[in-house]
């Protein structure tokens, strides 16, 4: 058990330095000077000079990295370049951070009660009309883009919902509104990006489950339970969801970068000022410090699930304590 | 074991022979030299000691292709066999021109820097101007010829059987290589060192073409030298690869020219770059053809007919004409060019329809035997194939998408790139004129619809195309030789399945700059990963197999058992993953150009949504903008997700659902 732990632990350390050493890489890679990419041309030799040196880019590119590493570690992620102030980017992150966390964790969680739901039903009735039509609908929902969703619902909403809100998390008079006025505000705004969001990921989900049910289903253990006469229910709630869910912990932890991904749409397509908006604005404003830190967060914030999925399922598997 | 101690017994082995052997040291001597060199004229021309990092960094990077050269040249002795010889020559001098042109390119660096002191020319930065390029011009070519020699000098002493023939091979190789050489100055030119952000998408498409007009060079010279008998098919591959490969040049050449390459006057260098290395790759294409039917005839006694050989030149030439038809397809306003392409290539189809007929005289017994046999099974896949509705209208789909986009442009009413004076100020729900409505700018949406699904499917079938390979590669080879080059490349495509795919793309964008080949590019080589995985797993179950243990007791090399034993096992399964590779890569095109970062001058699906994005025509339910992009990227992802399901429960029925 502690061996198991401790290979991921090196795993998810290795990776780390990994994803440290490739972002660091990344920025550096291109012939030329990398002053340029941060500066646009026709900027004056002293005041390039300068930022080279507060930047520490005249440094032998081995200093440059271990600086990298050590900043990192310490939590500075750099200067922001297209924020009007030149802000640490370490203080303009967290608010965006927290907006992409609430909808990225609302988005999975509604996904995986609705997908697991569905998925059930539809492996329970394996070959009936209701199977056939819910993976039919399955397929459909998930072969189209986050983003067409968006654009969907944006386009009826406008059409028949007056007056919705379709931009940014809060309204503008969001700091004068009551309590419960504030509670449905976010639920408005959040609405149409957290069920654009659902959408596809459930309909993943669902064929997930339902195909791992459907081989949990052919598993002798099953004949056994309904020859002792259990309820069907019975058989379906205690013997096949709980082995037929296993690999479906692992499929979601696998998932949260492609979950990360269509929230980048969203806050895209919403003005929904998370990290993903904030990458969209890095990129406009040739922002790379930002855009780097942006990548940084979103990867370890992908890094991490993995890891804590791979415990779970320790926790949850026998087999893998073997 | 044996595949360890047949590597040290190899590596023992190439140690004394580096010193002995003068042609195996000369690519690590010039290589060295040239870091060497490149470092002190460094020191030079900055005027101290502190070399640049970046600098310092290629410099030691390509010490190391050096090295790697010797070793490959060093292989070359372990090879009976002069195909194999050449195979791995051309590995040398891929990498012996890549040495080249990085070192040529950081010189180059180090002068638009800090200017030539003592000279007088100093270099405006961030411009290139006139002066540095023809420095450049001058020392690649210089480099070339200095390559090309020494390759024509070991090609000499392989050749050694005949002398005379030896003598006038080395000649065409010179006139070839210098010819090449041209091609690759152009092919720098292109490349300027990145100095600003405003025309980003130069550099990855120089290196590009660079990099291909290098390898058409080297193929030039091998298929020139070596004259010894090779079946048709394997030389007739070699030549639909180097058609492909002056298509693409063709599009790079264009695309320089249009990404503002260099000012008015160098453009015209480009173009002359362009057509020296079509030309080149003419001549590559056409000699071996004319060689191998030749020798073939000569081999079986009863050849080819003169007419018929004459149609298969006429047949490649105009193949060459239909492709240089679709790469100019863009280009506004003719249209021609595309017509022009659609009917050369019938007639192209037509003549190799009709020249394939009588395979056996070319191919022989045997292989006819094995193309009736890959014949049958296709129809026995198309037999199972057709029994799945879903897959039918899949392909349906498919099919008519893939017709819209080869003949879309042509018979659209509009070119959607043109300015034109708008008759109504706000977009019009569709009409007897325009079906499809109009969008702001009062263009017709039905054209720039025709228009779209070019791209989509171009940049979703090359993108997966690319990372089908790389996931096959980085998977057969972790999964045959496995031990520390498996755990390596594991570690690897775990990092790349768990970074967050998305934001990976974007990131790679803003850097690299956006262009179509660029969104390519980056498509492919964000999402090989679980190809890897896929293919490493059934390489390990194929690898335990008794008849590879069998063909490893009768001696049989590790390129042997890879390529006919294990590739041919997972090619089905790498054929149905591609296929979902390819839908993921259209879905993720239209993503990146919705989100502004493929592309302006590509009219696509993404880029239709993105303008309507832009003008919020959602707010305005202005559906008929919308729906028919939106409701065309759906249908085609579903087509491929389709498509590749059907074939894989037919391909690969063990996988199929219980």
């Amino acid at each position: 058990m502690r061996s198991y732990f401790l290979r991921k632990v090196v795993y998810l350390l290795v990776t780390l330095l990994l994803i440290l050493t490739f972002n660091f890489l990344l920025f550096r890679i291109m012939p030329g000077d990398p002053i340029y990419l941060l500066f646009p041309k026709g900027a004056e030799k002293p005041v390039l000079d300068l930022w080279r040196e507060t930047l520490g880019l005249d440094q032998p590119i081995y200093i440059q990295y271990f600086q990298y590493l050590i900043d990192t570690f310490q939590g500075d992620l750099g200067i922001s370049f297209s924020f009007a102030k030149r802000e640490p980017i370490a203080d303009i992150l967290p608010p965006y951070i927290q907006k992409t966390m609430f909808l990225s964790g609302a988005g999975v969680i509604i996904a995986i009660f609705i997908g697991i739901a569905f998925g059930r039903e539809a492996a329970w009735r394996k070959g009936k009309m209701f199977d056939k039509f819910t993976t039919t609908t399955m397929i459909s929902l998930y072969s189209i883009p986050t983003f067409l969703y968006a654009l969907f619902f944006i386009m009826i909403f406008a059409r028949f919902v007056p007056n919705w809100p379709f931009v940014h998390a809060t309204g503008d008079d969001f700091d004068e509104l009551s309590i419960l006025g504030k509670v449905v505000d976010i639920g408005q705004h959040a609405f149409l990006p957290i069920i654009s969001l659902v959408m596809e990921t459930m309909a993943g989900f669902a064929l997930i489950v339902r195909s791992s049910l459907i081989d949990v289903m052919t598993e002798d253990y099953m004949l056994t339970a309904e020859a002792k006469g259990l309820p069907e229910r019975d058989v379906l709630k205690k013997h096949a969801m709980p082995n037929a869910l296993l690999p479906v912990v692992a499929v979601i932890a696998f998932n949260v970068g492609w979950i990360l991904g269509g929230t980048v749409m969203i806050e895209y397509i919403f003005t929904y000022k998370g990290l993903g908006f904030l990458t969209w604005e890095a990129v406009l404003g040739y922002d790379f410090p930002l855009l780097q830190a942006c990548f940084f967060i979103e990867t370890v914030a992908v890094l991490v699930s993995s890891f804590i999925a791979d415990i779970l399922n320790f926790y949850l598997d026998p087999r893998v304590k073997i | 074991m044996k595949i360890n101690l047949k590597f040290i017994d190899r590596f023992t082995n190439w140690v004394p022979r580096l010193r002995m052997n003068p042609v195996a040291l000369a690519p690590f001597v010039i290589g060295i030299t040239l870091a060497i060199a490149a470092l002190a004229l460094m020191v030079f021309l900055t005027g101290s000691m502190e070399i640049p990092q970046k600098e310092s960094l290629i410099a030691v990077f390509s010490a190391l292709i050096a090295v790697m050269c010797t070793f490959a040249v060093n292989a070359l002795k372990e090879y009976r066999d002069i195909n194999r010889a050449f195979t791995v020559m051309i590995i040398t001098y891929i990498t012996s021109f890549m040495l080249a042109l990085f070192i040529m390119s950081l010189v180059l660096n180090a002068i638009v820097v800090s200017g030539v002191p003592g000279v007088g020319i100093t270099f405006d930065w961030p411009a290139v101007s006139l002066e540095s390029i023809i420095f450049w011009a001058i020392s690649s070519f210089a480099a070339g010829i200095i390559v090309s020699l020494a390759a024509i000098y070991q090609i000499r002493l392989m050749s050694k059987k005949t002398p005379e023939m030896a003598q006038l091979h080395s000649l065409y190789a010179m006139i070839l290589m210098l010819v090449a050489s041209a091609a690759i100055l152009i092919g720098m030119i292109a490349w300027q060192p990145r100095l600003d952000l405003e025309e980003p998408e130069v550099g990855i498409s120089g290196l590009l073409a660079v990099f291909l007009l290098s390898l058409i060079a080297i193929f030039s010279l091998e298929r020139l030298i070596s004259k010894t008998p090779m079946n048709l098919r394997k030389d007739s591959f070699m030549s639909v690869i180097l058609v492909v490969f002056i298509a693409v040049v063709a599009l790079i050449g264009y695309d320089s020219v249009v990404g503002n390459l260099l000012v008015t006057t160098s453009e015209k260098y480009i173009m002359y770059g362009t057509a020296a290395a079509m030309a080149v790759a003419l001549i590559a294409i056409l000699f071996p053809i004319g060689d191998t039917i030749k020798i073939n005839r000569e081999l079986s006694g009863h050849g080819m007919p003169s007419t018929r050989r004459f149609l298969i030149n006429l047949c490649l030439v105009s193949a060459l004409v239909a492709l240089f038809g679709f790469a100019l397809y863009d280009i506004p306003p003719t249209g021609n060019a595309l017509k022009f392409g659609i009917l050369s290539a019938a007639i192209a189809g037509a003549l190799l329809f009709y020249i394939s007929i009588p395979l056996k005289e070319v191919l022989g017994h045997s292989k006819t035997e094995k193309l009736k046999l890959s014949i049958t099974s296709m129809k026995r896949i198309w037999m199972q194939y057709k029994e799945s509705r879903f897959g039918l209208f899949g392909l349906a789909v498919l099919i008519i998408v893939t017709g819209i986009a080869i003949i879309g442009p042509t018979i659209a009413p509009q070119n959607p790139l043109d300015l034109r004076e708008p008759e109504n100020l706000l977009p019009q729900p569709p009409s007897g004129k325009y079906w499809f409505g109009t969008d702001f700018e009062d263009k017709d949406v039905w054209s720039q619809f025709l228009w779209g699904a070019r791209v989509s499917l171009i940049v979703g079938i090359l993108a997966g195309l690319l990372s089908a390979i790389i996931g096959t590669a980085v998977g057969i080879t972790s999964g045959y030789f496995g031990k520390i080059a498996d755990e390596v490349l594991m570690r690897f495509t775990d990092f790349f399945l768990v970074i967050p795919w998305l934001p990976l793309m974007i990131v790679l964008i803003a850097i690299l700059g956006r262009s179509f080949w660029v969104v390519i590019f980056v498509i492919g080589i964000v999402s090989w990963a679980p190809t890897a995985r896929v293919v490493r797993a059934a390489v390990l179950s194929i690898k335990e197999k008794q008849y590879i243990e069998r063909s490893i007791a009768l001696g049989a090399g590790n390129s042997h058992i890879i390529f006919r034993h294990i590739f041919p096992n997972v090619f089905p399964l790498i054929v149905a993953t591609s296929i979902l590779l390819v839908a993921e890569a259209i879905f993720s095109e239209a993503f990146l150009d919705f989100f502004g970062l493929g592309d302006p001058n590509v009219v696509s699906w993404g880029w239709m949504l993105e303008r309507a994005h832009q003008e919020s025509a959602m707010m305005h339910w202005y559906w008929w903008w919308i729906l028919p992009p939106a409701l065309g990227i759906i249908l085609l992802i579903m087509s491929f997700y389709i498509v590749g399901d059907t074939l894989d429960e037919i391909l690969n029925p063990r996988l199929k659902r219980r």
